[in-house]
């Protein structure tokens, strides 16, 4: 039986590869970049290079693209029910029509340029998680917003609740799959019976499961507060950001593909 | 019966690991069955095959002639019936507990399966003796009690369905010297009245102790499966690094290499007396 086990989204995948190794900074930048880019994309050719893109990360990141894609499962629902509504309910000239229901040539255009968006947001958000560690992205998100530190902005806060809770997102998961197999040694059955009944049948996991969340804040207080934790005023990093050339590159590459991007749209739209 | 079983998690991902890798055994009824290995080389997941929990990715595992069918295949086998044969204590059970008061957890398990109330009771008061608890216990609230209680606790919570099978990992994991015996002497009781027991342990003095067979794994493969002294003559011949033979047992295989008849056994009582004999015949 397998319990939360194909969690592929948004998990890190530890390597040393390319796009592992980029500044965290670079790799958060990059992504607003290029998401930039995909939301100015309309036309098949756009698309073209965004999907390159997409598959040189992807390689650049040494991971295969199954893997990859098996992340955008999870919000599949989502994309699905965003083109159908697209397809259906934009304006333009119907060519077919069934009741109220009409499809016009513009709906089908955007139902799949809003599909194809989506898929490549959620993948490009996904490889920036799969290629940084939770720590390093919160570090870096927390060195992107320390310039609002001084208007008041607990950039620093943030970034350690942050860290706190995807740290202990795998722990849970984990827990949870425990417990769940306890109960079901005890004979639990999960998967039988009406609604209410399957609701009911899970307070044997949550309960102890908020146990074992508070247990575990409690201690983490108590190690942060041996370590002598007292936030972000003064502290040093163990292992300080490297600002590299490839960093600025990378940077100037993608800033390069929405020029380019914009460029085109200018000429033919 | 375990045939050949190989567990793979996460198979086909970036994250695929191998826990099992063809591992065979077959526990007889009435037998006490210890896994003996270090962390991470398969112990627990070998014993969520035993009662279906977890499912073969290859190979077969058996229990009682019902098989158990392969991972991620639908089926019509009732696995929670397997699993009212079989009854497995987790590592930190006490972290199981979710219920308002000592009857209401122990009651659980035989609600799942649908037993009346008035066996409910009793087989709630049976189990709460077993493991060393007074009926005073049963209105109390599982989580104001001590560690080793609600330990006792959540084990008497699986002895409730009166299982023919019970498999433990790591009962005495994190619990003192009193705990560790107290549980020790609950699991001779529940041997002695016909349940097998297969435990999973760190403590060789206990699988060497109690064990009609052990099973030696290492990372996943079954390095040495036979009767305890089997397995310490093999592990003193070739020593599994972390699997250390008890003090007193390898001093007996010692012994023996050098010509005395002596047993192989854990009690230094028992050598002691062995040694007596062995000199009353010599003289």
């Amino acid at each position: 039986m397998k319990f939360l086990e194909n969690m592929s989204f948004g998990q890190y995948v530890p390597s040393s590869s390319w796009l592992h190794r980029l500044d965290p900074r670079t790799k958060v930048c990059g992504l607003i970049l290029i998401l930039t880019g995909v939301f100015m994309a309309s036309r098949p050719y756009d698309w073209l290079i965004w999907t390159t893109l997409l598959v040189v990360c992807a390689r650049l990141s040494r991971t295969g693209l199954g893997f990859l894609f098996r992340s955008i499962r999870t919000v599949l629902v989502l994309i699905v029910i965003t083109s159908v509504l697209n397809l259906f309910f934009a304006e333009g000239e119907p060519i077919w029509k069934w009741g109220f229901l009409s499809v016009s040539r513009e709906g089908i255009e955007l139902a799949w340029t809003m599909a194809l968006r989506l898929a490549l947001l959620v993948l490009f958000a996904n490889l920036l998680t799969l290629s940084t560690s939770p720590m390093a992205l919160s570090d870096g998100l927390e060195r992107l917003f320390s310039p609002l530190k001084r208007v008041g902005f607990p950039a620093h806060e943030l970034a350690m609740m942050m860290t706190i809770a995807l740290r202990f997102i795998p722990t849970l998961i984990g827990e949870t799959d425990r417990i769940l197999k306890a109960q079901l040694a005890r004979g639990a059955d999960l998967d039988h019976g009406g609604m209410m009944k399957r609701v009911k049948s899970f307070i044997p996991v949550l309960v102890p499961l908020f146990v074992i969340v508070f247990q575990s804040a409690d201690d983490l207080a108590i190690a942060m507060e041996a370590r002598c934790y007292r936030g972000g005023e003064g502290r040093t990093r163990m292992k300080p950001f490297v600002w590299r050339t490839v960093d600025t590159l990378s940077l100037v590459f993608c800033a390069a593909l929405i020029a380019g991007q914009k460029i085109l749209n200018w000429y033919v739209g | 019966m375990i045939d050949g079983l190989c567990h793979i998690y996460h198979e086909n991902t970036a994250l695929q690991a191998a826990a099992l890798e063809g591992v065979s055994l077959s526990i007889e009824k009435g037998s006490w069955t210890s896994f003996i290995g270090h962390t991470g080389s398969g112990k627990s997941t070998l014993a969520q095959h035993l009662n279906a929990i977890l499912r073969p990715t290859r190979g077969s595992v058996s229990i009682d002639g019902v098989e158990v069918p392969p991972d991620g295949v639908r089926t019509k086998v009732d696995l929670r019936a397997v699993r009212r044969r079989v009854g497995l204590v987790f590592q930190y059970p006490e972290q199981q507990l979710f219920e308002e008061t000592v009857r209401d957890e122990l009651a659980y398990a035989p609600r799942n399966w649908g037993m009346r109330e008035d066996e409910i009771r009793a087989r709630s008061l049976e189990a709460l003796g077993a493991v060393g608890l007074d009926e005073s216990y049963m209105e109390r609230n599982p989580f104001s009690l001590s560690g080793g209680e609600k330990r006792r606790v959540a084990i008497a919570s699986v002895l409730t369905t009166k299982p023919e099978y019970l498999v433990l990992d790591e009962p005495t994991a994190g619990i003192d010297g009193r705990g560790r015996a107290l549980l020790l002497s609950l699991l001779d009781r529940i041997h002695r009245n016909g349940t097998t027991v297969v435990l999973i342990t760190h403590d060789l003095e206990i699988a060497f102790s109690r064990s009609d067979k052990i099973l030696v794994l290492e990372r996943g493969r079954s390095v040495g499966f036979g009767t305890a002294d089997e397995v310490a003559r093999m592990l003193h011949a070739s020593p599994v690094p972390g699997l250390v033979v008890p003090d007193v047992m390898s001093a007996a295989l010692v012994m023996r290499d050098k010509g005395l008849r002596v047993p192989l056994t854990c009690d230094p009582e028992k050598l002691a007396a062995a040694l007596l004999r062995e000199r009353r015949r010599r003289s």
